[in-house]
């Protein structure tokens, strides 16, 4: 359009565009904006919390599991170590599960089984392994990078009076299509803090695999605006199965050292 | 009363005409939403242990509608990326079907077959073939991994590796259409694989079902040959197109309003019912035929179309709607039964039956008035003596010279040729055993059994005292102890499953696969942090199949290469005991799977169990096979028959003779034609091929035959030596009421 001096066209231009495709205004990030930064907003520096996983069966079975768990963030700002100590059920008590995460490559996994009274390396698992028979996979808990998928903003809507926009993203090439077993993924993510408020997943077939809810967060560090989920559901359609996870006892101000992330820390059962 | 009313119908013939027709139109168009299901559940006795258990196991753990598809290689082993591709697209095709339970598909290249191997450092749980191997080394490595898995050989892999298998199970729920539709789909996938390569089989229980759907579904055809036949014998006992037609357009009106009637309730036809038109079809031709012929008799008096409707039907009415309610209301009481198929077999024939009733009242007379009237000739030949009067002169014969010796020999030599023959028959009640030998269930389930564990289930369901009972190692190790047991002593038990197979294996993984370590672990804390070790690595829904979710019951299953009831009744009485043994106290543990119904179903025969017929629903299914199916319906077809045999005998107080030769050459003569409708419309079923359809096509045969000579012979020489005052009284409530009806024999 030729430069023009009648601001109050323009500004009626504006207007109008922005009543016709609000999500399009200037100000407006990008989609991949949006999934970036919803992928640095959980990057929290360190942090021990507790956690409660139900799992649910199609026949309404339960099974209840109680962790301890510490995260460490790695240099490079988007790798985590995890070790995870189970507290219930009893005879589980004191299994130890470390994590070191590679976002490039595989992740180093290792297991203490205190009836064992060993330390167990485990292989490498697919990133769409369910992680501890839970519906929230391997590729879930680190989410891939940006541009491991490809992202667009399909429109803007308030869900349960939260303003999200709503993005679609398709894996990049077929390999991580196979690799993480979703055929696209619609994430509704709040536009006050960028963490998401449920994502819709679907499979390789384009069947609706699962759903997650991410109904409570709290900011955890104001300063650098790092959010945590305190209650995340997922439901898988396929199979009638759900996970129902909790985290409480947040605490990232304890300073969190190297020496938790050790095979030898794993064998000491607490 | 009645003659009025049957007046007002000829009078506006038309207009009851084009109601029947647009009622019968209706139901016709409600005939598409007809469905053909089976469900074996409808026929087992429900109250017996072993079904109580099979049902339960496969509520929890699966395994109700099991698909196996064989595929043999025909050169080498199935180790061959042609081969294994072909593997895999079946496994991708099959996960696609709608109703497929997705994480209990298991084959070569199923997710849910993992390769659980030990290293140095600790465990990989991998899929065993997520991309087909192409190079030779590839291959080796597959191949290896396949066999140190030896929960996979003999289930998914033959032994030799000649022949793999795809199982996949499915869901039951509201949106289950049958199993045909599961069938054309897996027809469609693996059709496409056909080739010279391999040679491909179908099993597992849906698919017989499938079969048995197929035939049923056959039934349409059959049931126009079955009319054909009924025409026939209509065309012999009238000598007249009319008198050929009448009776059978009351017939498929009836089989019209009955399916339509089934269709628009949405009440699925299953395999037995499958031949009910046929019955409904005979039964309401037997009516039309005894209606038609007095309508004969009354129009060589009267000469007068309409008249001799009015008064054929005003005097054979009552008693045409007296035997007609009491057949609906016998049959209606049916569905006090606890099995749907004897349900839905009442709730058929009463419909059916009751449209038959209608229309003799309604559009029968309508169009008998409306139609021409029979040319003389057709009277006139309705008369003439025939092959048929010679019988029953014969029979009356036997009778009035009180032979009898001959009479009553003959009857009795009969009933013990047939009691014989039961009792042959009721042998055999495998699904597969009801195919012939050379049909496609039997023929693919020869490879399937010989190359694979065995195509015969018997599951054994281990529920413990509380949560996590399963856990105990005492029950993982009686779980392994049941399993070396069945198969040691048993060369026909093929393979055995167990949660207890997957525990060694992890132990021994964990212990770098340490030959010595193959074994249970000791503890139930370590069987716990297994089972949550294998859960980082596996799927969850990995053990669905043999473990429930809280852990308080397991499955064994054990795959046999034998269906004889004989050998699993003998593994059974053998493991009662040893089981017990094993086991610690408070674990329950109860036998089922496909063998140990056809088992509870044999006992329950055997036994004699018959007394109990309300509690236990295989005596139900014998009963519905042989007795009601057959006998009964065979009866209640020649209830108005009989007691037309019995009114006429009456007339003639005390002379017995000349009542007898009179009862015997009119109502006794249409009692055989309806016996031969019936009979022979329904032993076109004995061509079918399908074992279940054979037997009740022979039985119904029978019975017609054995119903007719009752009537025609035993009842009249009872009578004529009981000289009941009920026959033969000048009160007796019977002859009153059929003089009243108009019965009275004609010479």
């Amino acid at each position: 359009m030729r430069s023009t001096s009648k601001p109050i066209f323009v500004a009626i231009m504006l207007i109008g565009a922005a009543i016709m495709v609000a999500p399009a205004s200037a100000d407006e990030p990008s989609a991949r904006d949006i999934i970036e930064k919803n992928f640095y907003v959980t990057k929290i520096k360190h942090m021990l919390n507790d956690s409660t996983m139900t799992l649910t069966n199609d026949k309404g079975q339960q099974r209840v599991r109680k962790t301890r768990s510490v995260n460490l963030l790695q240099p490079n700002g988007i790798d985590g170590k995890i070790m995870i100590r189970f507290l219930q059920p009893g005879d589980v008590e004191g299994t130890g599960y470390l994590q070191v995460q590679h976002y490039d490559g595989e992740d180093d996994m290792w297991i203490y089984l205190p009836a064992l009274k060993k330390v167990r390396r485990l292989v490498a698992n697919n990133k769409r392994d369910s992680f501890v028979g839970s519906d929230i996979s391997y590729g879930d808990i680190l989410q891939p990078v940006v541009d491991t998928y490809k992202h667009t903003i399909v429109k803007s809507e308030a869900l349960d009076g939260e303003d999200c926009w709503v993005i679609e993203s398709v894996p990049a090439s077929e390999q991580i299509k196979k690799d993480y077993g979703y055929g696209k993924k619609t994430a509704w993510i709040r536009k006050s803090n960028f963490m998401e408020k449920k994502v819709d997943y679907m499979d390789t077939a384009g069947r609706p695999l699962k759903t997650m809810v991410v109904p409570e967060i709290v900011e955890v560090d104001a300063a650098t605006h790092k959010w945590w989920a305190l209650k995340r559901e997922v439901k898988n359609h396929q199979t009638g199965h759900s996970t129902l996870l909790i985290f409480e006892n947040l605490d990232t101000k304890k300073p969190v050292g190297e020496d938790f992330f050790s095979t030898r820390y794993l064998e000491r059962e607490k | 009363m009645l003659r009025r009313y049957v007046t007002f119908i000829v009078r506006y013939r038309i207009v009851v005409m084009l109601a029947a027709v647009a009622i019968s139109v209706f139901f016709g168009s409600k005939i598409g939403n007809l469905r053909v299901v089976v469900d074996p559940n409808d026929n087992l006795p429900q109250e017996h242990p072993y079904v109580i258990a099979s049902n339960e196991i496969e509520r929890v753990f699966g395994g109700r509608n099991i698909v196996v598809i064989g595929v043999e290689s025909t050169s080498g082993d199935v180790f061959q990326p042609k081969v294994l591709e072909k593997i895999q697209r079946i496994t991708d095709g099959v996960l696609d079907i709608p109703g497929v339970i997705r994480s209990n598909v298991i084959s070569l290249a199923a997710r849910k077959a993992k390769d659980i191997v030990g290293t140095e450092e600790g465990m990989q749980v991998r899929q065993l073939m997520e991309t087909v191997p192409q190079t030779p080394a590839e291959i080796a490595k597959l191949k290896k991994a396949v066999y140190a898995n030896p929960i996979y050989i003999n289930s998914i892999v033959s032994r030799d590796g000649k022949m793999a298998t795809i199982i996949a199970d499915f869901k039951s729920g509201k949106d289950f259409r049958g199993y045909t539709p599961i069938k054309n789909q897996i027809d469609a996938i693996i059709n496409k694989e056909r080739d010279d390569s391999v040679k491909m089989y179908l099993g597992g229980i849906s698919i017989n079902l499938a079969w048995l759907e197929i035939y049923s579904q056959r039934m349409a055809f059959l049931f126009f040959i079955s009319l054909a036949i009924i025409m026939g014998i209509l065309y012999l006992s009238f000598r007249s197109f009319q008198g050929m037609l009448i009776p059978v357009i009351t017939a498929l009106m009836s089989v019209i309003w009955g399916l339509g009637l089934m269709g628009m309730l949405n009440v699925p036809i299953d395999t037995f019912n499958a031949t009910t038109p046929i019955l409904i079809m005979a039964v309401a031709a037997g009516h039309s035929v005894q209606i038609l012929k007095r309508y004969y008799e009354e129009y060589g008096k009267l000469h007068d179309s309409s008249a001799a409707v009015i008064d054929s039907l005003s005097k054979i009415g009552p008693v045409m709607l007296t035997a007609g309610s009491i057949a609906v209301a016998s049959f209606l009481s049916l569905t006090a039964f606890p099995t749907l198929t004897i349900r839905v077999f009442g709730i058929f024939t009463a419909t059916g039956i009751l449209s038959a009733v209608i229309l003799e009242m309604t559009f029968i007379p309508a169009f008998r008035s409306f139609i021409p009237a029979p040319k003389r000739y057709e009277t006139e030949r309705e008369k003439i003596k025939d092959w048929l009067d010679r019988v029953t002169n014969g029979i009356a014969e036997v009778i009035v010279n009180k032979r009898w010796g001959l009479l009553f020999g003959t009857l009795a030599l009969l009933i013990a040729v047939l009691l014989g023959g039961i009792h042959i028959l009721v042998v055999d009640n495998s699904l597969k055993g009801n195919f012939s030998e050379d049909s496609i269930v039997r023929t693919d389930d020869v490879p399937l059994n010989a190359g694979m564990g065995g195509t015969n289930t018997l599951y054994l369901l281990i529920e413990g005292p509380e949560a996590d009972s399963i856990k105990n190692p005492a029950a993982l190790r009686a779980m392994e102890a049941v399993q070396n047991h069945l198969q040691e002593k048993y060369q026909l038990v093929g393979k055995t499953q167990s949660l207890a197979d997957f525990m060694k294996k992890i132990n021994k993984a964990m212990h770098a696969d340490d030959p010595k370590e193959d074994r249970l672990p000791d503890t139930r804390e370590l069987n716990a942090q297994y089972l949550l070790l294998y859960s980082m690595s596996g799927d969850p829904g990995d053990f669905d199949t043999y473990v429930d979710y809280d852990y308080k019951s397991a499955v064994i299953w054990a795959y046999l290469k034998t269906d004889s009831t004989a050998v699993i009744e003998e593994i059974i009485a053998d493991l009662r005991p040893f089981v017990a043994k094993q086991f610690p106290p408070g674990y329950k543990i109860s036998i089922g799977g496909g063998m140990a119904q056809g088992a509870a179903l044999n006992e329950v025969m055997v036994q004699g169990k018959l007394l109990n017929i309300g509690m236990i629903a295989a005596s139900i299914y014998i009963i519905s096979s042989l007795v009601l199916r057959s006998s009964l319906a065979g009866l209640l077809v020649l209830i108005p028959l009989s007691l037309a045999v019995l009114a006429n005998f009456g007339q003639k107080h005390g002379a017995c003779d000349e009542a007898l030769r009179v009862a015997l050459a009119t109502a006794g003569k249409a009692v055989i034609y309806v016996a031969l409708a019936v009979g022979l419309g329904y032993s076109i079923l004995m061509f079918t091929g399908f074992g279940m359809h054979t037997r009740l096509g022979f039985l119904v045969a029978v019975a017609m035959a054995v119903s007719c000579l009752s009537a025609i012979a035993l009842l009249p020489a009872v009578l004529c030596i009981v000289r009941p005052r009920f026959a033969f009284g000048n009160g007796a409530a019977v002859t009153a009421q059929a003089r009243g009806a108009g019965l009275e024999a004609r010479g």
